[in-house]
């Protein structure tokens, strides 16, 4: 049986979804349509930047632009109900603020058990984060897929 | 309103007489303190039973203390709000933000500039950072990464280096300011390779960065460091020096100084601009904002010639208004009276208005590419198929039959021809291939372009190998026993063959 070129849409979700006769095509080939085309992103960060700090609030240091910047962007990548993982003082209130963010359906379920895949997940996420420390990639240990120490020096001479 | 959701409050009360909802015991504390709308007896009526016995709110406390953890809670929203908005800090400081939370809830006082930025920026900012660092160490053992930098400055003149990681989505993780060491292409070098180091070094795939000089130089240097890492250079910065590269041509650039000058002239004189709008009104019944080029933005010169042959006609009328003609060119500076003569002369030149035309016919392919470009990071393997429309495109487009044309298309056809030369990579080749939407196509790629796609290939194929060996063994790749598993790399091929072929039983799996 063959395919039909025509009837492909996104590259990557036929990689994903299809092919599965050909793993290690699939593999690198998902690599692959993974890879970003451009830098907007890297633009787009450095035009938040600009808007949190603005021509009104020039006194913001850098170390608090950083972390406000930290907050904004990746506020809208990573997923919410990751956010509402963290521990939370009043749970009652805490997960009525998050009953939308948390099942992704605006239906205004307010009972945890409705929605078991979510809190299941959540609960898993946060035993990943209270396992480590703060700022955990910073201090995990890569040894084993590393070829060169971290922050190799460089010089011209490279 | 109040009405509704005061019935529903009560009965909700009545059905669960153990939630504590603070929200409710604001309405409740207002209704005490006697902040009720017209509305509420009526309501109060409806919730009462029929009895008439109150329920009332004579039970209920006229202030209810709000816990330290409540608060804490709050506060949390309230800051989430703040951050995730970009929203001034002082924000909650403001008399409308305290009156708003005070009719939720009559004991809370949203925290101050001063507590948001020095007490709960860190904490909050903490709680981010791990989540981030959890999500990407996922992203990492599930897959590859990439990751990608820029220099820029802010207000304050630090010049900072950001680094974003792609999991395919984007994460900003980190910034770098430079002092007295300056982000020379090896310090900002060593900056990444830090960071690839902390990630997993065969977990990085490749670094993708704008096209400057320095950042060129540093993704040199990290390869030479990384072999496996690929080089992509950032294809709307590409296409946006193409762009550049053909407003160079005289013919070009002559329409686009006469949009340039119409809009500045037109756009920001009061008295022009009237004139204009009502010369608008009575022909397209709306008004058309012309919009401003900016500097190195050179879409920006395709998008405001949009804007300002979209109203040529209430241009053209404009200029020739009686109310035009006794104002601007006799009133106001000497610069003006110039500027004045010089807008309305040249819109009457149908030249110019042809010129301009051809400029945005001739374009307008690139223009849509730096759209999508710039919108959606991904679609690697829709820049070979970009490269091939815009061949076809420039080498069909009818110039005019004039020396000027003629200038034009060898001028277009060559900085078409240089900067495919500078964007495209093995890499852009390779997904190209792996595109099943352009098996079929008539246009494929040439005997260069296919061998280093096909080398490409097998490299990653190797890489993939490597990294799945270290992973398992748990050492460096340069420890990996030499009966490490290399099926990937001895499949690939056969495994290819079959996708070209399309053959094989390529059924849907759900």
């Amino acid at each position: 049986m063959t395919w039909e070129a025509s009837s492909v849409r996104d590259p990557l979700n036929w990689w994903t979804v299809w092919a599965k006769h050909v793993p290690h095509l699939r593999a690198v080939a998902l690599t692959v349509m993974k890879l970003p085309a451009g830098f907007a992103a890297g633009e787009r960060s450095l035009s938040n930047a600009s808007h949190i700090q603005s021509r009104l609030q020039t006194r913001l240091s850098y170390t608090t632009l950083h972390k406000l910047l930290y907050m904004y962007y990746n506020s809208r990548v990573v997923p919410d109900f990751l956010a509402s993982a963290l521990p939370s003082p009043t749970a009652p209130l805490d997960r009525r603020m998050h009953t939308v963010e948390l099942d992704g359906v605006d239906d205004g379920v307010d009972d945890p058990d409705e929605c078991p895949d979510a809190y299941t997940a959540a609960g898993a996420m946060v035993a990943d984060v209270e396992g480590g420390p703060v700022g955990a990639l910073t201090s995990a240990d890569h040894s084993a897929d590393d070829d060169s120490p971290p922050g190799a020096r460089f010089s011209p001479s490279h | 309103m109040r009405s509704e959701i005061l019935k529903h409050l009560t009965e909700n009360k009545r059905k669960n007489p153990r939630d504590d909802c603070p929200y409710q015991r604001a309405l409740d504390a207002m209704d005490v303190a006697g902040h009720v709308s017209s509305d509420a007896p009526a309501a109060k009526q409806q919730a009462e039973p029929a009895s008439g016995t109150s329920t009332g709110s004579s039970s209920v406390p006229f202030i209810n203390q709000l816990t330290t953890d409540e608060v804490k809670a709050i506060h949390t929203t309230c800051e989430r709000w703040i951050y995730r908005w970009a929203l001034p800090l002082r924000t909650t400081e403001s008399p409308d933000c305290i009156n708003f939370s005070k009719a939720l809830n009559a004991v809370y006082t949203p925290p101050s500039r001063y507590s948001m930025a020095e007490t709960l920026l860190p904490e909050e900012f903490n709680n981010q950072q791990r989540m981030v660092d959890c999500f990407v160490r996922r992203c990492v053992d599930d897959g590859d990464v990439e990751i990608g930098g820029d220099l820029w400055g802010d207000r304050l003149n630090n010049s900072m280096c950001n680094v974003i990681i792609f999991t395919p989505d984007s994460l900003y993780v980190e910034n770098k300011v430079s002092g007295e060491a300056r982000h020379s292409a090896e310090n900002t070098a060593e900056f990444f390779s830090h960071r690839i180091g902390l990630l997993g070094a065969r977990s990085v795939v490749a670094i993708v960065t704008d096209t400057e000089n320095k950042m060129q130089a540093m993704c040199a240097l990290l390869q030479k460091i990384y072999p496996w890492m690929l080089a992509i250079p950032c294809a709307a910065h590409c296409l946006d020096l193409l762009f550049g590269d053909m407003c160079k041509h005289p013919y070009v650039a002559s329409a686009l100084d006469f949009f340039s000058s119409s809009t500045h002239y037109w756009r920001p004189t009061s008295m022009a601009k009237a004139i204009l709008n009502r010369s608008q009104l009575a022909e397209y019944g709306k008004t058309v904002q012309l919009q401003h080029p900016g500097d190195t933005r050179w879409q920006s010169q395709l998008i405001g010639t949009k804007a300002l042959l979209t109203t040529q006609c209430a241009v053209k009328k404009a200029a020739v208004d009686a109310v035009f003609k006794s104002e601007c060119p006799a009133g106001g500076t000497a610069k003006h009276r110039a500027a004045a003569l010089k807008a309305s002369t040249a819109v009457r030149h149908e030249t110019n208005w042809d010129t301009l035309a051809l400029f945005d016919e001739l374009l307008q392919p690139l223009g849509v590419a730096l759209d999508v470009g710039q919108s959606n990071g991904r679609g690697l393997e829709a820049v070979r198929r970009a490269l091939f429309t815009f061949h076809e495109h420039f080498e069909a487009f009818s110039y005019q039959p004039t020396t000027e044309g003629t200038g034009l298309r060898q001028l277009v056809l060559r900085a078409a021809e240089k900067r495919r030369r500078y964007t495209l990579r093995p890499i852009h080749c390779l997904a190209y291939l792996l595109d099943a939407r352009y098996v079929d196509k008539k246009e494929q790629l040439d005997t260069d372009e296919l061998s280093a796609a096909i080398d490409l290939l097998q490299s990653m194929a190797r890489a993939h190998d490597i990294k799945m060996g270290t992973r398992k063994y748990k050492c460096t790749a340069d420890k990996l026993p030499k009966d490490y598993s290399r099926e990937t790399e001895k499949e690939i091929m056969a495994e290819y063959t079959t996708f070209k072929s399309k053959a094989g039983s390529f059924l849907h799996c759900p």
